[in-house]
């Protein structure tokens, strides 16, 4: 089971339905990381397949208890991320799918804005870090650099979807 | 023919709300009584003509067309008239819940606290709230809250500092309620943080004062205005945003959400106290 999904969701001409039911229909997780990034950065695929591709990086890749330096190695330097699609949450007038406390840092990612297609075009996954890290030595490992120690090692304690079911 | 000889009397009868002359003979029984035995009479025998005890038939909750009339007619300029009706439409809705006249009108939006409000030294604070409404939403509707946030913070060497909602406010910002609910459609699924004030510390060595102002009302039976979407770098997060009125018409009370944050890292040790409203 999932070889038939990766399959699916490989093919650029896989439509939107049958996507869906791909990525709901894997198992365990037996893909490597850069199966999902490598989608998310081919223009051979449409804007909300490769959306759904990072969404899926994520869900299957990255959980509670992962950290910084294993988030970056992860995502590999994704030509798909742009910097400025990476924010941190200092301020709160509204809501976000993961607790803001005052201890820890926010995270959010734009899930390739910049791309045309309506539908998914504000998707956004939110990371909750345990600490306080600085967005610009995020970036810095994210693109292969160095960080402090403490921002390597720093714990992702939530992770967030929106919307929920993307 | 007898309706509009009805309302040529109505028509006829005097403006003013204490001289209602029996000009018109009452449809009901006991607004005969009324007028011969007196209102408090009246009332008194509704109270012990109540199958519960008389508490939850009370006697303003009894619709006098007569009042209603008057009311109606005069436009809303005697005062006293069209106070009592809407006492009259309170007291019933307190009454039973289920009235005519609690059906015909708009919930209102009340909020309470979900978690907080905690705070931080130099100016960090957290507080959640949920938004409810006093009676389930006949139509379903949104909530439309404006945002804004007012600061004077400065840093030890007493440079200007600023915030995350700089760029932002005021804006605006939506939840959605669905038929037959009170709650969000967050809260309708167990997410009972509809809505997060949050900033956190300023530098250390700071003092300030940050107040984040928002003014919340719900619409009954309107959708969600096409010109709100989210933006995800905002401060209202995933929520509808727009940084322009989205003007919907009616709407219930306005509701105050607010809180206020001061600090001294100069003088003291950056203690931050917060105020809610």
């Amino acid at each position: 089971m999932g070889t038939d999904e990766l399959a699916a969701i490989a093919d650029p001409s896989t439509g939107r339905t049958a996507l869906i039911d791909a990525i709901r229909g894997l198992g365990p997780v037996t893909e490597p990381a850069s199966f999902w990034s490598d989608i998310a950065g081919s223009d051979a695929f449409g804007p909300e397949h490769r959306r759904r591709a990072v969404v899926a990086l994520f869900r299957r890749h990255v959980v509670p208890g992962t950290t910084l330096a294993e988030l970056a190695r992860a995502l590999g330097d994704p030509a798909w991320l742009v910097d400025d699609d990476v924010s941190v949450v200092d301020v709160l007038g509204g809501k976000i799918p993961v607790s803001w406390t005052i201890a820890d840092t926010v995270l959010v990612f734009g899930v390739l804005p910049e791309l045309s297609d309506e539908v998914s075009r504000d998707w956004a996954i939110y990371l909750r870090v345990a600490g306080t890290v600085d967005l610009a030595d995020v970036l810095a490992l994210l693109r292969g650099g160095t960080a402090p120690p403490e921002v390597q090692r720093a714990e992702i304690l939530e992770v967030g979807f929106e919307p929920p079911g993307s | 023919m007898a309706d509009r000889d009805l309302d040529r009397h109505r028509d006829e009868r005097p403006r003013r709300a204490e001289a209602r002359a029996p000009e018109v003979a009452p449809a009901h029984p006991l607004l005969a009584l009324q007028q011969t035995a007196g209102n408090q009479a009246v009332q008194r025998l509704i109270a012990g003509l109540s199958p519960k005890g008389g508490k939850d038939v009370l006697p303003e909750a009894v619709a006098d067309p007569q009042e209603e009339a008057v009311a109606r007619d005069q436009g809303g300029r005697d005062g006293e008239v069209v106070e009592r009706r809407d006492h009259a439409r309170t007291v019933q809705r307190n009454g039973n819940g289920s009235g005519a006249a609690d059906a015909g009108t708009a919930p209102n939006l009340a909020k309470k606290t979900d978690s907080g409000p905690t705070s931080e030294k130099h100016g960090g604070f957290k507080w959640v709230v949920q938004w409810e409404l006093d009676k389930p939403s006949p139509k379903g509707g949104v909530i439309i809250q404006k945002v804004n946030a007012v600061h004077d913070i400065k840093s030890k060497d007493g440079a200007k500092l600023g915030t995350g909602f700089d760029k932002w406010a005021p804006y605006w910002e939506a939840w959605e309620i669905n038929k037959g609910q009170k709650v969000t459609t967050y809260a309708e699924t167990g997410d009972l943080e509809d809505d997060t004030f949050s900033k956190g510390p300023s530098p250390e060595g700071s003092q300030g004062v940050f107040e984040e102002k928002g003014t919340a009302a719900f619409y009954e039976g309107a959708k969600l205005p096409a010109s709100m979407k989210p933006e995800r770098k905002s401060p209202a997060g995933i929520l509808p945003f727009s940084q322009s009125d989205p003007a919907l018409a009616g709407g219930s009370s306005s509701l105050a959400h607010e809180l206020k944050a001061t600090w001294d890292g100069v003088k003291a040790d950056g203690t931050t106290t917060v105020t809610t409203v």
